[in-house]
């Protein structure tokens, strides 16, 4: 498959778009399954992600947080669901919370819209994150992605590497 | 600006408010020269953003590769049974 795609369709949005070679039914458990999605969302090396938790319907709430035990580490996203179209769409508020990483994504939630779409077994993902205000955007793009997130990743690359 | 407007088929005011974006994103600079307001681009910041562009890109990737185990593992599972 490509490797995902990263646009800004406005101001205030980011849109990241990829294809899984799966039918929309298991992108769908991957994402709406709290033990499948913390094996492959942040799971990463030293990182592990103690809470997983959401309720997926209109107003659930949701509760993600990663650790990493050696730095002693910690951070995380809260938010509700705003609405749920089995196989198709989720969207969700989101609030960062810091916890001891720091860094700022803005004061407002962001409202993060996820499409599912199948084609010949093909499920096309496309996840539009909106603050609110391009301020917001920037800080979040600024800090968040680039401070202990980046690192992270890096880390999961090199070990993508050695697999 | 009157060379833009020969390559697209765009008019005068819409290119001009085009490039008034631009220019407040610090991706091009304008001098005067006599009636002319030539156009630079900037690239350092050009490359800015799709620096930042990548970076998204790449944190994404990382979790999407792991995603990508995990169904053709789901997609094997489903067979079995």
């Amino acid at each position: 498959m490509k490797p995902a795609e990263a646009s800004l369709p406005s101001d205030t949005e980011v849109q990241v778009k990829r294809s899984f070679d799966a039918p929309v039914k298991l992108v769908w458990r991957a994402y709406v399954e709290p033990d499948l999605m913390r094996r492959w969302c942040g799971g990463l090396p030293g990182w592990s992600m103690p809470v997983c938790e959401m309720e997926m319907r209109v107003g659930g709430k949701y509760r993600w947080r990663w650790r990493n035990e050696e730095q002693g580490q910690e951070f995380g996203f809260t938010g509700e669901v705003l609405e749920v179209i089995p196989h198709a769409k989720i969207v969700h508020t989101q609030i960062y919370d810091a916890g001891t990483l720091g860094g700022c994504m803005g004061s407002e939630p962001s409202i993060i819209t996820v499409t599912f779409q199948e084609i010949s077994g093909i499920t096309n993902v496309s996840t539009t994150i909106k603050y609110a205000s391009k301020a917001d955007r920037d800080e979040a793009l600024a800090t968040g992605m680039t401070d202990g997130m980046e690192m992270s990743y890096k880390q999961l690359d090199a070990a993508l590497g050695e697999m | 600006m009157s060379d833009l407007v020969g390559h697209f088929s765009l008019t005068q005011p819409t290119i001009s408010s085009h490039l008034k974006v631009l220019e407040s994103a610090g991706l091009i600079s304008r001098r005067k020269v006599a009636q002319l307001r030539p156009c630079k681009l900037v690239p350092e910041r050009l490359k800015s953003v799709t620096d930042w562009l990548e970076q998204v890109q790449e944190i994404w990737e990382g979790n999407y590769k792991r995603l990508d185990a995990l169904l053709a593992e789901l997609k094997q599972a489903e067979k079995q049974e």
